[in-house]
C-alpha cells in the first residue's frame, strides 16, 4: 500500500501538436521508470487545461486498469494509482497507464508523482514521462 | 412525562458488516479464481436445452441448433446494402468452461427490418451544448431490428455474466455484457436493462480484445457529448446513462462485424435483512410499462421492430411470443456470511450450490435456467437465533462513516394493537392479466380472511379506471369478508394502468376516529410514471401508511419500494411460484402490532451528521433498519434510541462500540452517498423539478463516482479508429416477463 501522499515535484510536459482539427480522440502513456527495482505500487497525478482536453478513459498495461479518484476528477485533472501483489513486478521503463482524451485545443499534459513503492512498501522516487499518441 | 426503561428493547447489534481494511478492489484481486475449489457446474448453453414450456411461451418446434449435421444459415445482414450475407461459423459450444456460451443459432427465411435513416448533422462540438449533439441525437440516425418469425433471432447482447460477492449485509455484483456484431455491416447496440433501485454503480469498464478501458463519471450532458464526438469519429465507445433508479441505457458505438466487445459494470447495495434471513435480487428485464396519456417522459413499451419517433423518453422493445432472443445469463453468487450459513433457497430459479466452509457457499443456476425473463431471488439464513452485530465504520481524515443496523424491540410484541381502516387497492391492469392477478386475488383473500373483527376495510381496483368495492370502508364483519372476497374473486384483468388517481382515492379517504389506515397496494409496478406517483402518495400520505405488495416475475422494484418508503411502511414481494400464504403473513406480521415511530438517536456526544435515511423510518417488528451517517472526530461508542409505539414511550441505551471502532468496511462513503441520493429524488421529485436539489444530487455523484440521472459513464478507446460512420442502431429487443402477456402489455389489446 501507498503510505504517504508526497508531491516529489517530478515533473515531465509534453506539448500537443498545434493545428490539428477541432476535436480528437488521443492516448497519452504514462511511463515511470524505476532504474531496475520492481514497481509494485504507485500514484501519479495528470494535468491538462480541461478547456484543451477531456479524460475519456483509463487503460493500464496488465489485465485491469488503474483506479482513479473521483472525487479530484476535475476537468482536466485525474489521479491514477494501481498496486500489485504479483510476485513479478516489471521494472525498468513501465507503462503504468494509458489515459485516453478527447482534445479540443492543444494541451500541455503535466505529470506529478505523488508517491511509489517498491514490494514492502520501500519509497521509490521513479522517473515519469509521457508518450502521446493518435490524433490523427 | 416519565420515560420507561424497558430492558432489551432496541438491540444493536455488533458484527453484520464487512470487516476488511483494504479496500474492496484489494478483495476482488484477492477472489479465488474459477479454477479454486469453488467451480461452477459445467453446464450447455440454454438456448441447446429443450424449451420449457414456462420459458417459451409459444416454443416452436423447428427452432434448430447448431450442429454439423443442420449448419446454420447466413447471419442477417443490414440495409442498405443486403448482399453478400456472410455465414455464421458453425460451432457446437458445449465446453463452457472454455468457451462462452455464444449464440450461433440463426435460421433461414428471417426478415429483416431496418428503419428508415435519417441523416443527421455533422456538427464539430466545440464543448458547447448545441443541436446535434445532445441527448437528442441519441434517439436520431437509423436503426435495425430483426424480425423474425418464429424463429431464435441473432441480437448484439450474446450473453450476460453476473458475478455476485455477498459479505455479511453487503452485496458488491459486476455484471458483464457480451456483446457482438452478427451482421455484415457496423452497428451501434443500445440495450436498456434494470439493475436493483439501491445499486450504487460506481466502475464500468469497456473491453476490447484483451484490452480493458475503465469509464469515466461525468455530467451526463458532457459524457452523452463525448460518445457521440467518438461514435461519430469511428471509436469504439460506450456511455452508460440512468434512466430510473432501476433502469439503464448502455451504448456500445462502432462494433465492427464479427468483433465482439464487453462491457462490465460494478455495482455495491445493501441486502435486505429480516427475520434472520438476507435476499438478494438481481432483476433481469424491464417489465413492460404503461404510460398515461400525454405523458412522454417516462419508461415505455414498443413492438420489437416499432417504425418512427420514440413514444417516451426511454422505449424498450420487446420480442413477440413466438420470437426467442438467443440471450443467456449466467450467475455466480459468491456467500462469505461470517457465520454458519443455514438454508440457501430460491423461489424464481433451480440453482446449484457448493459449500466450502460453514460460513462460505457458491450459487450458481441451473444450466436449463437461465433465460434472462424474470428476477433472480436468493435467500439464505444465517444459523443463530439473531444476527450478531450491526455497527461499521470507515474512518477518513477527519472523522469517518458509519452504518447502524437498529433492531425493533421484542418488546413491540407487548404493545396491544389498534382498529385498523384497511385499503386494499389491486392492480387488475393489462400486464396483470393471468397468473399475477390469480396470485394477487389469492393473497387478498388471504389478508381478508386474516382480519379482525374491529378492522374496517376497503378495496379498490384500478385499470384504467377506479372500481371501489364499497362507497365507504365496511366493517369488517363475516358477511362483509365473504362479500369482500366474492367482489376479489370476480376481479378481471385488462386496460391501463392508471395509477395516480386510486393513489388519490386511498389516501384521501377521511380517516375513521381511532383507526390506523393501512393502504396495501398490490401492483406489479409497470408504470412509467412511477416516480410522479410516488411524489403524489408523499404528498397526500396523511396519517396513513403504506405495505406495497409486488406481485409478479419482475416487479418495478423502484415503486415498490419508494412507495413504502415514503408511505412509512415496508414493501413485501410475492414472485408467481410462492406461497400466498406466506405473503399475507408477512405483511400482517408488520401491521399487528404498532411500530416503533418518532425515532430518534442520541449519539452520546458525538458530532453526528447527516444521517440517511431522513426522517429515520418507521420500527416494525422482524425488519431492522440501516442508517448511515458521518461523524467528526471519534465513532460514536454509545448510542441511546427513543421513540414510541401507540401511546407507549420506548428508549434503550446500546453500546455499539464494543472492539474500539466497529467494523472497517471500505464501502460505507459509497453506501452513504447512494442512501443520501434516495432521500433527495424523493425530495426532488415530490419538489417538483429543484434547481438546488438536482444540483446536490448530481455533486454527490460526481464526488462519489456514482451513476444516477445526472452523470453517466463514457469510455473511449482513442486508439483505434474504425472506418466510416458509426453504422446501424441496433436496439436490443427482450423478452416480456415469464408471467406477463404481450397482448395485454406491448400490443395493449
Amino acid at each position: 500500500m501507498i503510505r504517504a501522499l508526497l508531491v516529489l515535484g517530478l515533473f515531465a510536459s509534453v506539448p500537443a501538436p498545434a493545428q490539428q482539427p477541432a476535436t480528437r480522440f488521443v492516448t497519452v502513456d504514462v511511463y515511470a521508470t524505476t532504474g531496475g527495482r520492481p514497481l509494485a505500487a504507485w500514484q501519479i497525478e495528470l494535468n491538462c487545461d480541461p478547456s484543451q482536453a477531456k479524460i475519456v478513459g483509463v487503460e493500464g498495461a496488465g489485465p485491469k486498469p488503474p483506479y482513479y479518484d473521483p472525487a479530484a476528477l476535475d476537468g482536466g485533472r485525474i489521479i491514477l494509482a494501481d498496486f500489485s501483489t504479483e510476485a513479478s513486478l516489471p521494472s525498468g521503463r513501465v507503462l503504468v497507464a494509458r489515459v485516453h482524451f478527447q482534445e479540443t485545443g492543444s494541451p500541455v499534459y503535466t505529470p506529478t508523482l505523488m508517491a511509489a513503492a517498491a514490494p514492502g512498501g520501500e519509497r521509490l522516487e521513479p522517473k515519469i514521462d509521457l508518450v502521446r499518441a493518435g490524433g490523427k | 412525562m416519565r420515560m420507561r426503561m424497558l430492558a432489551g428493547l432496541a438491540l444493536v447489534t455488533l458484527t453484520l458488516w464487512g470487516c476488511s481494511l483494504a479496500s474492496e478492489e484489494d478483495a476482488q484481486r484477492k477472489t479465488p479464481s474459477r479454477s479454486d475449489s469453488l467451480q461452477p457446474p459445467r453446464s450447455t448453453p440454454p438456448y441447446l436445452e429443450p424449451p420449457q414450456s414456462r420459458l417459451y411461451p409459444s416454443p416452436d418446434p423447428v427452432v434448430r441448433r447448431d450442429s454439423p449435421s443442420n449448419p446454420p444459415p447466413p447471419a442477417p445482414t443490414l440495409a442498405p446494402a443486403p448482399e453478400d450475407l456472410k455465414p455464421e461459423p458453425s460451432v457446437m459450444r458445449v465446453e463452457e468452461e472454455k468457451e462462452k456460451p455464444r449464440r450461433k443459432s440463426v435460421v433461414d427465411d428471417e426478415e429483416l427490418l431496418v428503419i428508415g435513416r435519417e441523416r443527421h448533422r455533422v456538427q464539430e462540438p466545440d464543448g458547447q451544448a448545441g443541436p446535434g449533439w445532445g441527448e437528442d441525437e441519441l434517439l436520431r440516425g437509423c436503426s435495425l431490428h430483426t424480425r423474425v418469425q418464429d424463429r431464435i433471432i441473432p441480437l448484439p447482447l450474446e450473453h450476460t455474466d453476473v458475478k455476485a460477492q455477498l459479505t455479511f449485509a453487503t452485496g458488491s455484483v459486476t455484471v458483464t455484457q457480451h456483446y457482438h456484431n452478427p451482421y455484415n455491416g457496423k452497428i451501434e447496440a443500445v440495450y436498456v436493462f434494470p439493475l436493483p433501485d439501491d445499486a450504487a454503480v460506481r466502475d464500468f469498464i469497456l473491453q476490447i480484445g484483451d484490452r480493458r478501458i475503465r469509464g469515466i463519471i461525468r455530467e451526463r450532458d458532457e459524457a452523452t457529448r463525448i460518445y457521440l464526438d467518438a461514435r461519430r469519429q469511428g471509436h469504439v465507445a460506450s456511455l452508460l446513462t440512468q434512466e430510473r433508479p432501476n433502469v439503464f441505457t448502455q451504448r456500445v458505438a462502432n462494433i465492427e462485424p464479427g468483433k465482439r466487445i464487453d462491457v462490465s459494470i460494478t455495482y455495491i447495495h445493501t441486502l435486505r435483512y429480516q427475520e434472520g434471513q438476507f435476499t438478494f435480487v438481481y432483476p433481469m428485464v424491464v417489465g413492460p410499462r404503461y404510460n398515461p396519456a400525454g405523458f412522454n417522459d417516462g419508461v415505455g413499451a414498443i413492438p420489437a421492430g416499432t417504425v418512427g419517433a420514440p413514444h417516451q423518453k426511454t422505449d424498450v422493445p420487446y420480442l413477440r411470443p413466438d420470437q426467442i432472443a438467443a440471450t443467456d445469463i449466467r450467475f455466480e453468487v459468491a456467500i462469505e456470511a461470517g457465520a454458519e450459513i443455514g438454508e440457501i433457497t430460491s423461489p424464481t430459479h433451480a440453482i446449484r450450490e457448493a459449500r466450502p466452509a460453514p460460513g462460505r457457499a457458491l450459487v450458481t443456476l441451473s444450466p436449463n435456467d437461465r433465460i434472462p425473463n424474470r428476477d433472480f431471488v436468493l435467500r439464505y439464513k444465517v444459523v443463530g437465533d439473531k444476527i450478531s452485530a450491526g455497527f461499521a465504520v470507515h474512518p477518513d481524515e477527519t472523522g469517518g462513516t458509519f452504518a447502524l443496523m437498529i433492531h425493533p424491540p421484542d418488546s413491540l410484541k407487548g404493545v396491544p394493537r389498534s382498529a385498523r381502516e384497511m385499503i386494499f387497492v389491486i392492480d387488475c391492469s393489462g400486464s396483470m392479466s393471468g397468473r399475477p392477478l390469480e396470485v394477487a386475488k389469492r393473497a387478498l383473500v388471504k389478508c381478508l380472511k386474516r382480519l379482525e373483527a374491529d378492522d374496517s376495510f376497503q378495496i379498490l381496483e384500478f385499470s384504467d379506471h377506479v372500481t371501489v368495492f364499497n362507497r365507504s370502508p365496511l366493517a369488517a364483519s363475516v358477511e362483509n369478508v365473504q362479500r369482500g372476497i366474492a367482489f376479489t374473486e370476480a376481479l378481471a384483468a385488462g386496460g391501463g394502468t392508471e395509477m395516480q388517481e386510486v393513489v388519490r382515492m386511498a389516501l384521501d379517504y377521511p380517516v375513521a376516529p381511532g383507526r390506523r389506515r393501512i393502504v396495501s397496494f398490490m401492483t406489479d409496478g409497470f408504470i412509467g410514471n412511477d416516480r410522479e406517483v410516488v411524489a403524489f402518495a408523499a404528498a397526500h400520505l396523511g396519517s396513513a401508511r403504506i405495505f406495497s405488495f409486488g406481485v409478479g416475475s419482475s416487479v418495478n422494484r423502484y415503486l415498490l419500494e419508494a412507495l413504502a418508503r415514503v408511505g412509512r411502511g415496508v414493501s413485501t414481494f410475492i414472485t408467481l411460484d410462492e406461497s400466498t400464504e406466506i405473503a399475507a403473513e408477512e405483511l400482517y406480521k408488520r401491521i399487528e402490532h404498532p411500530a416503533l415511530v418518532d425515532l430518534r438517536v442520541d449519539w452520546g456526544g458525538t458530532t453526528v451528521v447527516d444521517v440517511q435515511p431522513s426522517p429515520l423510518p418507521d420500527l416494525y417488528l422482524g425488519r431492522p433498519v440501516t442508517v448511515y451517517g458521518r461523524f467528526k472526530g471519534a465513532a460514536p461508542s454509545r448510542v441511546r434510541i427513543t421513540g414510541h409505539a401507540g401511546d407507549r414511550p420506548f428508549e434503550s441505551a446500546i453500546l455499539v462500540d464494543q472492539e474500539g471502532g466497529g467494523a472497517r468496511m471500505a464501502a460505507l462513503p459509497t453506501l452513504w452517498a447512494r442512501t443520501k441520493i434516495t432521500g433527495l429524488y424523493d425530495a426532488l421529485f415530490a419538489s417538483g423539478d429543484s434547481r438546488e436539489i438536482s444540483g446536490e444530487i448530481r455533486a454527490l455523484s460526481l464526488r462519489y463516482g456514482l451513476l444516477s440521472e445526472y452523470t453517466a459513464f463514457v469510455a473511449v478507446d482513442s486508439l483505434t479508429r474504425t472506418a466510416g460512420e458509426f453504422g446501424t442502431t441496433v436496439a436490443q429487443p427482450v423478452s416480456v416477463p415469464d408471467g406477463v402477456h404481450y397482448s395485454t402489455t406491448v400490443e395493449r389489446k
